[in-house]
């Protein structure tokens, strides 16, 4: 497989975030492939505002490595909604920037999942060597043009599905693991890096594993824990959906993990379930610590009411 | 009459209900992970009868970890395990505290698996897991920063930022 990206000498810093956001449309398609430890994004936004028929392409990568060789065969149908939308947010601005200054050129955009994107300058003349770059059959070794087009919009429900198999093997994985409190696991690097990527996508995978008790539940708790601690504002209905629902899980040590992502989200809003959960439970330690949580969050409802 | 404090995951020592597999007064084997020795010895630290040095143990041990997050252990008798034939013998910590490793760490020695066994009983039959919460662990870990036994800088990236947040606070309280 060749290398994705355009070769340039002239390559800038930008900031992420900085400026106004719009313009260009969640990408029309999208498509993934990787190659070792990399994962290769590819992006066509298409302009909404001004620029109709605005093309650009992106090359988002991680060096991160997600899965097992396996699981990256599955890559090509990809499609990372919240760094994608990012780099997307990153090419508009660029994109507007260029208009602005009059520039006829169209830059490639290299981002990767930290707070910057790469800009390499001029590596194109016109659209139509933009367009050119894109269409390689190289850039797309598993699917035609006509298959990447017609998978324009991926659903959720492609997404969870595409999800399904990958955050099971990870689930068994992670029986393989010693867990430790206070201290990240590759399981636990490897769910958080998930949520984070796939959003709300992910959790409800997630929550089908663990709710249906199809994996085991001391690494189901040990889930729970880490999904409490996320701090990712996108999925925290779900997530906190999720812990409630945990709650009444038949294995003690799960209801535990959902007990201490609750107390780590502190979300007052959890009272209810917690107060059912209290009712229902039979092991009177682990009520007494469904107890103490409920004060706290009775607590911080006081405070926040105050 | 002091008592002996080990880490534990709570969870592991909880009665297993569903399906109800475990009988009377038995405790699930994955407990045993919690009782993993080295060298054939089990690291506990003592904490005094009144437990005064309760929260400093467990802030000492907490400030070893990467994040902050709630602190499980157990707390049994030390006259118990002398009554199951394990010598207890002083030794140095490897917590946040150097003071606390001096003063309070021991070692179970000689352990032969039945008396980890044996141990693990005691531990069950004492009724003796606690839980510190993620928010009092962080207090605790203030004050031991504020106190100069735990040095700020020797911890963890994201426990320092979490304990560097809430200093400010702490020293308006004195």
């Amino acid at each position: 497989m060749r290398s994705v990206e355009p070769q340039s000498s002239s390559t800038r810093r930008l900031p992420l975030g900085a400026g106004r956001v719009q313009a260009y449309d969640i990408p029309s398609w999208s498509r993934a492939h990787s190659k070792q430890d990399r994962i290769s994004v590819f992006a066509r936004t298409e302009s909404r505002i001004g620029r109709p028929g605005c093309y650009a392409v992106a090359s988002l990568s991680s060096t991160k490595r997600l899965w097992t060789d396996q699981e990256k065969a599955r890559l090509p149908c990809l499609r990372p909604f919240g760094s994608l939308s990012v780099l997307c947010q990153a090419l508009s601005e660029w994109l507007t920037v260029r208009h602005q200054e009059g520039v006829g050129e169209w830059p490639a955009i290299l981002a990767s999942d930290e707070d910057q994107v790469s800009v390499q300058e001029e590596p194109f003349g016109t659209l139509e060597a933009w367009r050119t770059w894109a269409d390689r059959e190289e850039l797309w070794p598993h699917h035609s043009l006509e298959t990447r087009q017609s998978s324009t919009h991926q659903s959720q429900e492609d997404i969870e599905e595409w999800l399904a198999e990958p955050l099971e093997c990870l689930f068994a994985s992670g029986r393989e693991q010693e867990f430790e409190d206070g201290m990240e696991s590759d399981f636990s690097n490897k769910l958080v890096s998930t949520v984070r990527t796939y959003g709300n996508p992910a959790v409800k995978v997630i929550a089908d594993l663990i709710i249906n008790e199809k994996v085991n539940a001391a690494v189901a708790s040990e889930a729970l824990r880490w999904l409490g601690e996320l701090e990712d504002q996108e999925t925290r209905c779900s997530r906190l959906w999720l812990l409630e629902k945990a709650l009444e899980s038949q294995s003690s040590s799960v209801r535990d993990g959902a007990l201490l992502g609750i107390a780590s989200m502190d979300d007052p809003a959890a009272i209810q379930a917690l107060e059912r959960a209290i009712q229902e439970e039979r092991i009177g330690q682990l009520r007494k610590f469904m107890q103490e949580v409920l004060l706290q969050l009775e607590e911080t409802r006081q405070c926040r009411s105050s | 009459m002091p008592l002996l404090l080990r880490m534990v995951r709570n969870s592991r020592w909880f009665p297993d209900e569903t399906p109800r597999w475990l009988e009377e007064g038995e405790f699930q084997a994955d407990a045993l992970v919690d009782l993993e020795t080295d060298d054939n010895k089990l690291s506990v630290w003592l904490i005094d009868e009144d437990s005064s040095n309760l929260p400093r143990v467990i802030a000492a041990m907490a400030a070893h970890r990467k994040s902050a997050c709630p602190f499980d252990y157990a707390l049994f008798r030390d006259r118990l395990v002398a009554e199951i034939g394990t010598r207890i013998e002083k030794s140095l910590g490897d917590s946040e505290d150097d003071e606390a490793n001096r003063l309070w760490h021991r070692d179970l020695v000689e352990l032969s698996a039945s008396k980890v066994m044996a141990l693990a009983k005691v531990i069950f039959d004492s009724n003796g897991t606690n839980r510190c919460w993620r928010k009092d662990v962080v207090q605790l870990i203030v004050e031991s920063v504020a106190l100069k036994q735990i040095e700020l800088d020797k911890l963890q990236p994201s426990l320092k930022s979490t304990i560097e947040k809430k200093i400010p606070a702490a020293g308006s309280n004195d």
